[in-house]
This record gives C-alpha cells, sequence and structure tokens, in this order.
C-alpha cells in the first residue's frame, strides 16, 4: 500500500522534490540576508564588546563594560536625550498635522489631487538640497522667517545658531518633511472608512463634526493611526541628514543626534567598537518601536 | 386617518442627470411599504431623500402632520438599516445598540467615558438605556451576543444587532436599504418574518428598499414598482401581480417572468398568430403586446378556436410544480407555462400543443407599456378554461 509506504518513510519522493526546491527558491534571499543583514549585524554586536579602532591592529575585549563606558559618556546621553526631543517634536505635530489636513482635503472634493501632490513634494524631495533652502529661510538676518517675525513685531529668532532652539529649528523642518507623507496615508485610511457608518452615525442622532470624528473617523483610522505613529516616529530617531548639513551636531552639541554621533564616531574618530556599541543601542531603540507596534498596539485598533 | 409619511412632488437631479422624476406617496401608520426595483432605479436614493441623508431638489416630506424636508436626519427621528449593516466595528453590541439612546438621552458631557458618570441623575439615565438595550437584545433573542464586536459575530447575528439598533429608540418610521441582501437564502426567508414581525409590534411606518421581487410581495402590505426613477405603480401585493398598469411592472413582477406575445387588436378583438385571445377593448386598430403569466397558461392537445400552437422543448420536474419550455411557432420565441405536478406527463417534448389562458388572464398592453383594459362583461371566454 502506498500509503502505509509513505508513511514508513514518512515522506514520499514528491514531498523531497517539494521540499528542496522550497529551499532552493529561498536561497537566493536567505543568502542575501546573511551576507548583507544578519553576518554584519552579528559583526556589529561583536565588535561593540571591544574597543576596536580603525588602523589600530591590537584590540582588547571589553565586554559589557562597552555598555557602561557608553551610558556614563555624556557626549552620547546628550545625542539621546536630543534625538529624545526631536521625536517628542516631529512625531505628535506632523501625525496631527497630517490628519487635519487629510481631513480638510478629503472634505473638499475639488483640488484633492493638486492638495496632495503639493503637500507629497517634500517627501520626495532630496533633503540634501532643501537643506540650502532652510538655511536661507532661517538665516539670522535676511532669513524671511525673521522677516516674518520682524514685520509682527516680534523679536527675530537665531534658528540654526542658537543651542537653545535649534532643535525647535530642526523639527520644524523634520515635521514639514513628514507631513505630506502622513497626509497621504490618512487620506488613504480616510477613503477606506464605509459611508454607511457616517449615514448610521446620522441617523443614530450624531450631529456635530466633532462627536462624528470621535464616533466613526477616529476609531476606523485606528490601524492607519498606530502604522502613521510608528513609521513616524522611526523616521524621527533616524534623522541625520539635516543635521549633518545644517548644523553638523552644533552649536555646542545642541542638536548632536544619535545616527550623526555613531557616524561622527565610526567615520570621523574611527572608534569602530563606540561607534558599533552606540549603533547596537540605536537598532535596539528602533526594535522596541516595532515591538510596540505589532504587539501592544495591534491588539487595540484592529477589529478583526 | 391622517398618513404618517406623505412624499410630495420628489425630484432629485446628480448634475444634469435626473434619477427622481416627481415621486409622490402616501403611508398610512403602521404601514409596510416596500420600494422594488432594478438597480439604478432611484429607490436608495428616494429612502435617502425620505431619512434626510440626501436632499430633494423639489418636494416635500411630511412625517406625522410635520413637514421635515428641511431637518437633519439626526433630527428626523426616523432609524434606518443598512445593507452593509454599518454598525460599529470598534463598539460592542451592546455599546452598539445603545448609542443611539446616549446620543438622544445624554449630553456631551455626560457620555464622557469616565466623568460623565459621577452624578446620581447621570448614572440612573445610563442605567435606563442599558435597561433599554437588554429589552431590545431579549426581544431580537441577542442577548448572548451583546458583549461581541461585530467582527466575531456572522452576517446574521449583525443583521440582528443593526435592526436593534434601529428598534431601541422607538421612531416614528423604519427605513430599511435592502438588508437582508447579505444574507443566505435559508436565513433571509427566515429574516423576512422577524422583520414584519418588528415592523408590526413597532406599529410605526416602514419603507423597505429591495430588488428582490418576491421579498417585496411577501412582506410588504402595499408595493411601489420603480422604473427610471418614477412609481410605476404601488398597490397591494395580489394587486400588483394580477392586474399590473405597466408592462414593465408585469415583467418585474413574477418568477418565471411574464410570457409577452406580439399581437395586435382588431374590432376590439386581441388576436396572436391569427387566434382571438381577448374581445372587450375598446379603441382603434393596434399593435399591443400580450402578457400572460406561466401559471395561467394552460396546455392541452385539443386545438380550440382560442388556443394557440406551441412546440414542447423540454418539461422541467421542480417537486412542487413542472415547467413546460415552449416554442411559439409565429415568431420562434420562448414561452414558459407552469403545469401542477400531475400534469403534462403524457406530453412528449418536440411534439405540438395547443396553449391557452382565460380572459381574465391575458394582459393586453399598448405600445407605450400602459395597460389596455378590456370591459370584461363583453369578453368572450376561452371555451374550454372560462374561469
Amino acid at each position: 500500500m502506498p500509503r502505509n509506504w509513505a508513511a514508513r518513510t514518512g515522506m514520499t519522493a514528491f514531498d523531497r522534490r517539494e521540499r528542496s526546491a522550497a529551499w532552493m527558491l529561498c536561497a537566493p534571499t536567505a543568502l542575501l540576508m546573511l551576507a548583507l543583514l544578519i553576518l554584519p549585524t552579528l559583526a556589529v554586536l561583536a565588535l561593540s564588546f571591544t574597543d576596536a579602532e580603525l588602523g589600530v591592529r591590537e584590540f582588547a575585549f571589553l565586554g559589557l563594560d562597552a555598555y557602561r563606558d557608553l551610558f556614563t559618556d555624556r557626549a552620547f546621553l546628550g545625542a539621546f536625550r536630543n534625538t529624545a526631543v526631536y521625536v517628542a517634536l516631529v512625531a505628535p505635530a506632523s501625525v496631527i498635522l497630517g490628519l487635519i489636513l487629510a481631513m480638510m482635503i478629503e472634505a473638499e472634493v475639488r483640488g484633492r489631487a493638486f492638495f496632495r501632490s503639493v503637500y507629497f513634494l517634500p517627501v520626495v524631495s532630496l533633503t540634501v538640497a532643501m537643506a540650502s533652502v532652510w538655511q536661507y529661510l532661517m538665516h539670522p538676518s535676511f532669513g524671511p522667517m525673521n522677516l516674518v517675525l520682524k514685520a509682527l513685531g516680534l523679536p527675530s529668532v537665531n534658528w540654526l545658531g542658537s543651542s537653545d532652539n535649534v532643535l525647535v529649528a530642526l523639527a520644524l523642518i523634520g515635521i514639514w518633511q513628514a507631513v505630506g507623507f502622513n497626509l497621504v496615508l490618512f487620506l488613504a485610511g480616510l477613503t477606506a472608512i464605509n459611508r454607511d457608518l457616517y449615514a448610521a452615525a446620522e441617523m443614530d442622532g450624531v450631529r456635530s463634526a466633532w462627536s462624528r470624528f470621535w464616533t466613526v473617523t477616529w476609531p476606523m483610522l485606528g490601524p492607519t493611526t498606530l502604522f502613521v505613529v510608528t513609521i513616524t516616529m522611526i523616521n524621527a530617531v533616524k534623522v541625520f541628514e539635516t543635521v549633518a548639513t545644517l548644523t553638523q551636531g552644533g552649536p555646542s552639541k545642541a542638536s548632536e543626534v544619535l545616527l550623526y554621533t555613531i557616524y561622527k564616531e565610526g567615520f570621523v574618530y574611527l572608534h569602530i567598537g563606540v561607534a558599533s556599541a552606540m549603533a547596537i543601542v540605536f537598532v535596539g531603540v528602533l526594535l522596541v518601536l516595532l515591538l510596540i507596534q505589532t504587539k501592544v498596539l495591534e491588539k487595540q485598533v484592529h477589529y478583526s | 386617518m391622517t398618513p404618517a409619511l406623505v412624499l410630495r412632488n420628489l425630484v432629485k437631479f446628480f448634475g444634469a442627470q435626473s434619477i427622481l422624476h416627481d415621486i409622490s406617496l402616501e403611508a398610512a401608520q403602521g404601514e409596510l411599504i416596500a420600494l422594488v426595483g432594478p438597480s439604478g432605479c432611484g429607490k436608495s436614493t428616494l429612502l435617502r431623500i425620505i431619512a434626510g441623508l440626501e436632499r430633494a431638489d423639489k418636494g416635500s416630506v411630511v412625517l406625522d402632520d410635520v413637514d421635515v424636508t428641511d431637518l437633519r436626519a439626526a433630527d428626523r427621528d426616523m432609524a434606518m438599516v443598512f445593507q452593509s449593516y454599518a454598525l460599529y466595528p470598534h463598539l460592542t453590541a451592546r455599546q452598539n445598540i445603545a448609542l443611539p439612546l446616549a446620543m438622544r438621552r445624554l449630553n456631551s458631557f455626560e457620555r464622557m467615558p469616565l466623568i460623565g458618570g459621577l452624578t446620581p441623575a447621570t448614572r440612573e439615565k445610563r442605567a435606563a438605556i442599558m435597561r433599554d438595550v437588554e429589552r431590545t437584545a431579549n426581544a431580537l433573542r441577542i442577548t448572548e451576543l451583546l458583549d461581541r464586536k461585530p467582527a466575531q459575530m456572522s452576517g446574521g447575528q449583525r443583521q440582528r444587532v443593526a435592526l436593534g439598533r434601529a428598534v431601541v429608540r422607538r421612531p416614528k418610521a423604519f427605513l430599511m436599504d435592502e438588508p437582508l441582501s447579505n444574507l443566505d437564502a435559508a436565513l433571509r426567508v427566515h429574516t423576512r418574518a422577524e422583520i414584519v414581525a418588528l415592523h408590526r409590534e413597532a406599529g410605526v411606518v416602514t419603507i423597505y428598499v429591495t430588488h428582490d421581487q418576491e421579498e417585496a410581495l411577501g412582506m410588504a402590505d402595499r408595493v411601489a414598482v420603480m422604473m427610471g426613477g418614477r412609481i410605476l405603480q404601488i398597490a397591494s401585493p395580489e394587486a400588483i401581480y394580477h392586474n399590473p398598469d405597466h408592462i414593465d411592472v408585469a415583467s418585474f413582477i413574477g418568477s418565471p417572468k411574464i410570457n409577452l406575445l406580439p399581437g395586435h387588436v382588431s374590432d376590439g378583438t386581441v388576436i396572436h398568430a391569427g387566434r382571438p385571445l381577448k374581445a372587450g377593448l375598446g379603441g382603434s386598430d393596434r399593435k399591443v403586446t400580450i402578457g400572460i403569466r406561466p401559471e395561467h397558461l394552460h396546455l392541452t392537445t385539443d386545438v380550440t378556436q382560442h388556443s394557440i400552437a406551441v412546440e414542447l422543448n423540454r418539461l422541467e420536474f421542480l417537486g412542487s410544480e413542472v415547467i413546460a419550455h415552449l416554442t411559439d411557432p409565429s415568431d420562434g420565441s420562448g414561452l414558459i407555462a407552469r403545469l401542477q405536478p400531475g400534469e403534462g406527463h403524457t406530453f412528449r417534448d418536440h411534439t405540438t400543443l395547443q396553449a391557452s389562458a382565460s380572459t381574465q388572464h391575458v394582459l393586453v398592453f399598448e405600445s407605450d407599456g400602459g395597460r389596455a383594459r378590456a370591459d370584461d362583461n363583453h369578453g368572450r371566454g376561452m371555451a374550454h378554461h372560462a374561469a
């Protein structure tokens, strides 16, 4: 009986062929992931426990002391704090602004495609190129932003040159970049809401736009909002180009952020060990954010 | 008694396209009216205008002697059931059913999740809402579903919750937009009876939109057949079926469809293929269309003066009835006759039979689709099958 034979060997010839085909189909991706992602990450993890420097032959194994040093390093802690402040400014503002703009565009039938494109432009424009535009806009003496402040009778601000508000200035640019992306995601989420729900809410006596928002729009946007919040936070944590082009971490390290500090340690000072430890912490932060998205909040916002 | 719901000369355009032409209708207190018609006939738009979800370009809607034309839907005190159920997916069945009550009985401060429940008066109001929800759930036998969210329910259960949300606040009218279309056939028949029972219990006007003529006939006190933005006929299910005013009503209502034969009037007699089928029609000689329902087409082997020759293609045995598929040799078109189960077993496929119908079952339509009614006192019935 073929059946018994299959049960004895556990696998038919067909099963074996199918299994080897599966491995062969996976192999290119698996090998590339191993070579480009997993092995380098493991190498960085290994290097993070050392005091390796580029060009220096011998290095010492520090173990967890490497991380203890890191978390007592004031420069690193400063970068950590600055990044957190930057994320705390950019994420809520760009999410809320994106939602408000998306609802305004959604409510108006005319010009929807036009406004969507206009707000999406910052997403596709080159940050490094746009940086010079922002440098001009924020110029302390002849920048249009200060000219507007002056016209309103307000004191002018040294946007990028003062350690007090350089993070705010960078956050403004970050918000400008993120709003368009968030808006497009929210627009897609809004379009997906069943129109009957608004009709049902109206029949149920939901009168004001405010209660309509809290009864239908906000709950129905739950999955979109979660996605937008995490993607915005992850992108904000990865802020680099504006810092590298506009402030180089200055003035007096007031705009040192994680990725810029890692870059300087690794590629300017060639402290590979320290940079690796910082990179591991950085990846850890991103993983935590991803974990929050997939595990904790997903249960509350998906309805199936 | 004054009618509970009155529609006066409603007109609606979408851009330049006319969707509703001059719709008028009066519904009595406690009446269930079905709006039935093919898709795109304007029935859903009409329902949304009655609800206040859409504005008519002309005309008015009067509910219980109050002109509600300029009131928004939230202020009209009607409830609606949607084909898509339109339950709030993030709320449990209990919260879904409670929402219309909370919106009407609590102010925005009292509705707030935590601080809203602080005063004893508000707590009492909330408890009353919950009692009403429980009572409705009991009536609909969905008590065990109350703590589930819509995603955890079957289509039939969701529809019951949606019905619960509509009946819980005792509105002045129920509006139903194809509420059974997403259910499977067995459940649909069962739920029909339940909706009629709910409607009777509430005792208010129900406007029921459907594309299913069987649903309309089976549930409604009166059926309004809509086509191309007009109500062609509004009458009891029996009258709509047996006495249609228009050829489109006759062919939309009834399954299998009514047989339509070309004919002409000569000297007041309707003639098809040389045979007189009905007499007593007034007016000049002209072309007409003859309609005979499948169950009224009688098949024999005997030739009579009023019978027409047809060829039998096939008999279809369906248990409670037998469907005979026929060809009219005069123009090659197909005809259908519905026979009793015992009938027809002597007929052989591909033989010629004689088909006839009694005079009152021969419906005559003018070329514009309107019904040509005979003065039946003068009618000559078919000798062997006069009713």
